[in-house]
């Protein structure tokens, strides 16, 4: 490989690292059990597509989900999730720390949906987790940066780090159906 | 050679005509290659009244609060976070705080929007502009304006970081507000810094960082004249690297950053003269999330792969140890060009995202603090890259750890956590109080943390006792207080009825509470000049004040119509409220409808100006006042009235003709600009504090007067009659001439 394309690949890996979610939020540290118990859906799905528009005061950008796997929530083959920020009627409404998903690529989603009804990621980025290699679920990995954004202990209110996440998707689906079954349970 | 010249005439050339300032703000460009023209988004000063950026909270407040926390004390950290922003004097910005709004009552102004949602869990809040997609030519130049800016908050206060009496809330709302203002993250210990990295209180609220950001996005004349610049090139291979963040770091102080132009140009500006500094060039680490550049068509623009962390080199090539790296000086108003940095790509970032911390008790404080008169110290580090990644972590090989600013060596051991070191240090004698970097370095790797301690002259203070007396003060006593100790009941500052007398091992200060809200049990906290505060030491259970009974506040405000498009001052009294002096706003819940100053004339009565945008929609608003945490709202208690176009209106502010400044006293000559001031030459009349003043010029659009000799300071109204029609009064603020210069005297 010649070094001209070594430095692409960095830039290209650089980038996808850099740039995937944006910033300016200051966000609560949850576990992985946490965000398997506060979910209202968890699933595995690829971005079809999406669009930007007014709710109220605020704009939101709507991925559409194509829904290859489900671990909690009701059956639907497809489904939207809003993410606070992006372009409609001449404004343009940044959020930082709010993520930029890309059309075509496979994630696992943890989403909460308010009284709105209306489907968000858990934690802004916290609850999202690009599934990066494999061409399988038993190979594939789950990948999730550290955030950088101001992140606080719930119980002391610390500043405190994030930590990235990368795990085989196998391993992440174990331990949701076993959240889930520990959460019923209960 | 000839194709040499050739490209060092076309660099000299992009160098002449790239903007080379790229600070952490929100730029687009208007172009796909190079040369890039940034343009940034931000308010449109002659959009605002005053140059004033309102924020306004919605009144559909959060839904539950902790104990002792309240929608009130939200709204008072709403309005020290405007406080801070505002005091940036290098900044043409204003920032004001102007209560409470109703979702149905939007303006056509500009302004910030505080709002209370039901944000998703591991959400604690979110800012940030709303703009307009297409960028528009200003007098100073291209710019996207602001239309609004969000801040959003969680409608359940009960979460961090709730409650509202925290410094935590207040460094957050600052923060949230900055990229509400238009400023980005940045990596120096600074208000908008990273999570890791930031080191602000309520005593330093913002950073010399904040403070160039801001500058630089709205600059006064006197910011470019009054600080120095560094600007240079960082390369990588010759190419180069777009989104590199470059520091200048003083051996104590702070440190001011910018990042790269996709040609590797950068610029730092909002330097203090005669300090030299070193100056470091990092990658953003991988958790950066900095909001890449837009292209013409909203699609990001690339940053640069990994860089080596690197200090100035006398060669340029950059090095990993300080002790070799050469300061650089700047002065006033110039600028140092040619810092370039010459710089490998690495892989990865290494040791990133270190955040230092000093316990007191079982409470770990973040930055670390030091006593200035202690001897030997432990901090914990926590970082990426600083340990072994193993059951047992270690110091990674070859580890070395200096704080700058006389610390001798410094011993790294084990802590017993993943990623965290203790760090044995020995406090040098006579060591300079406030922030030191702390630079980290193996012999592949270099991390700098700009404020990676404070030290301190004192431990942190505590409270001991409080004590209600009977004229309505109370009584603090504590330890480690000083003269310039503040003391806060939930997030409002108390008055100071008697200064601190005492020692550091008993102190006693006796304050005035803020006015207090019906049954208010208001958490009371004691800060120090130095950052440190008495939650330091007594998070669990800090002391309390009991407000008592009272009744609902009410007020009368009188004129209770304004028409669209005028200034006017409004009367407002209470009679069961008490106005304290720096603790009233009266909020007129739009954004068109602004109050510009009040001034507290008795404890039951206020007068403000307030100005109505011409743009402004009639109807009625929410009138809210506070006091301290007395809050009264009346839904639709002022009016805005249709437009009178025969009615003389004085634009605020009110200037000096002299001077130019908007400090006017008895004796000077006074300039009034607006409409129909005048229907005929020396028709118009204008009685200051109901005496009449003698008029030296007047047209339809400008009036200048003479104080009279003897008026005292502070406000006096202002009545003027064009000779035709009675305007609204003004409240004009007059102040105390200034001393009379050497000049002056050696004249008399």
């Amino acid at each position: 490989m010649s070094s001209c394309m070594v430095r692409r690949l960095r830039a290209l890996l650089w980038l996808a690292v850099s740039t995937a979610p944006l910033q300016g939020a200051t966000l609560e540290r949850l576990s992985l059990d946490d965000m398997i118990d506060k979910s209202t859906q968890i699933v595995r799905a690829r971005v079809s597509g999406s669009y930007s528009a007014f709710s109220g005061d605020l704009i939101y950008t709507h991925y559409r989900l194509q829904v290859s796997e489900r671990w909690k929530g009701p059956e639907q083959a497809s489904l939207e999730v809003l993410v606070p920020g992006g372009a409609a009627a001449g404004r343009r409404q940044t959020f930082s720390g709010a993520p930029q998903l890309q059309t075509g690529k496979e994630y696992v989603f943890f989403l909460w949906a308010g009284k709105s009804g209306e489907n968000q990621v858990i934690g802004l980025t916290q609850g999202l987790f690009q599934i990066t290699a494999g061409r399988s679920g038993q190979n594939a990995v789950a990948y999730r940066p550290a955030t950088m954004e101001i992140m606080l202990d719930p119980q002391t209110g610390q500043i405190v780090r994030d930590d990235e996440l990368r795990l085989p998707l196998a391993t992440l689906t174990s331990r949701i159906r076993t959240q889930i079954r520990r959460g019923e349970a209960k | 050679m000839r194709g040499s010249r050739i490209k060092a005439l076309l660099f000299a050339f992009l160098l002449t005509i790239y903007p080379l300032r790229a600070y952490y703000h929100y730029i687009q460009y208007t172009n796909r290659s190079a040369p890039y023209n940034p343009i940034t988004e931000k308010f449109d000063l002659n959009a605002l009244p005053s140059k004033t950026v309102v924020f306004l909270v919605s009144d559909a407040g959060p839904a539950q609060f902790s104990p002792n926390d309240t929608f009130v004390s939200v709204l008072n950290q709403v309005r020290q976070a405007t406080l801070a922003w505002n005091r940036v004097e290098t900044s043409d910005l204003r920032v004001a705080f102007g209560g409470l709004h109703t979702a149905d009552s939007k303006g056509t102004t500009p302004y910030g929007h505080v709002v209370f949602q039901d944000l998703a869990p591991g959400i604690l809040g979110l800012g940030g502009p709303e703009a307009v997609a297409d960028p528009v030519a200003g007098p100073n130049g291209t710019f996207v304006p602001i239309t609004r800016s969000i801040v959003r908050l969680n409608v359940d206060m009960t979460r961090r970081p709730a409650p509202s009496y925290l410094e935590g809330f207040y460094t957050t709302v600052v923060h949230e507000m900055g990229h509400a203002l238009g400023l980005q993250h940045t990596f120096t210990s600074a208000a908008m810094s990273t999570s890791v990295t930031r080191a602000t209180s309520r005593a330093f609220p913002l950073d010399a960082d904040d403070i160039a950001g801001i500058s630089l996005l709205y600059p006064k004349p006197s910011f470019a004249a009054q600080t120095g610049s560094i600007s240079g090139r960082v390369t990588s291979d010759g190419q180069g690297v777009h989104l590199a963040s470059v520091v200048a770091l003083p051996a104590v102080g702070s440190a001011v950053s910018s990042l790269t132009n996709p040609d590797g140009t950068y610029r730092i500006d909002g330097l203090t003269p005669g300090v030299s500094y070193w100056v470091y060039v990092h990658p953003l680490p991988p958790t950066a999330n900095i909001t890449s550049p837009l292209d013409p068509a909203g699609q990001p623009v690339d940053p640069s792969s990994p860089i080596e962390t690197q200090f100035l080199a006398a060669d340029h090539t950059g090095t990993k140890d300080i002790s070799r790296s050469p300061t650089v000086s700047v002065a006033a108003g110039k600028v140092t060009a040619g810092v370039d940095f010459a710089v490998p790509h690495r892989d990865s970032v290494g040791i990133y995202d270190v955040t230092s911390f000093s316990y007191f008790g079982q409470n770990g404080v973040s930055p670390a603090y030091l006593s200035a008169n202690g001897n030997l110290a432990t901090i914990a580090v926590r970082g990426n890259g600083l340990t072994t990644n193993d059951s047992a972590p270690r110091p990674v090989s070859g580890l070395r750890v200096q704080i700058m600013g006389g610390f001798g060596a410094i011993s790294a051991r084990t802590y017993g956590e993943a990623r965290t070191l203790a760090l044995d240090l020995s406090i040098p004698p006579f060591v300079s109080t406030g922030p030191h970097p702390i630079v980290f370095s193996t012999s592949s790797d270099l991390y700098v943390l700009p404020a990676g301690i404070r030290v301190a002259q004192k431990q942190p203070p505590s409270i001991s006792n409080v004590s209600p007396n009977s004229d309505g003060s109370v009584t603090i006593v504590g330890s480690n207080f000083s003269s310039d100790t503040r003391v806060f009941f939930d997030s409002q500052p108390a008055a100071i009825q008697t200064p601190f007398t005492g020692n550091d091992q008993t102190g006693t200060v006796i304050v005035i509470p803020p006015p207090g809200a019906n049954g208010q049990h208001a958490t009371i906290t004691a800060f120090n000049p130095d950052g440190q505060n008495s939650m330091f030491v007594q998070p669990q259970s800090p002391p309390t004040y009991d407000y008592g009974p009272a009744d609902a506040p009410q007020v009368i405000v009188s004129p209770a119509a304004v028409p669209a498009g005028a200034t006017a001052m409004v009367d407002v009294s209470s009679p069961n409220m008490r106005f304290a002096d720096g603790q009233v706003t009266i909020g007129l819940g739009s954004s068109d409808v602004i109050v510009n100053r009040v001034w507290v004339l008795s404890p039951s009565r206020v007068i403000g100006n307030v100005t109505v945008s011409g743009a402004a929609a009639a109807g009625a608003v929410l009138l809210n006042v506070l006091s301290g945490f007395q809050l009264a709202a009346q839904p639709l208690g002022f009016q805005v009235l249709p437009a009178n176009s025969q009615l003389p209106n004085i634009y605020l502010p009110v200037l000096n003709a002299t001077t130019g400044q908007e400090s006017v006293y008895a004796g000077a000559v006074v300039s009034l600009f607006g409409q129909n001031l005048s229907v005929a030459p020396n028709s118009t009349v204008i009685l200051l504090r109901d005496q009449p003043v003698q008029i030296l010029y007047s047209s339809a659009t400008q009036v200048n007067f003479l104080v009279p000799a003897g008026t005292p300071t502070g406000p006096a109204i202002l009545k003027l009659n064009n000779g035709a029609v009675d305007g609204l009064p003004v409240v004009l603020q007059i102040d105390s001439p200034p001393p009379p210069s050497s000049g002056d005297s050696k004249k008399s």
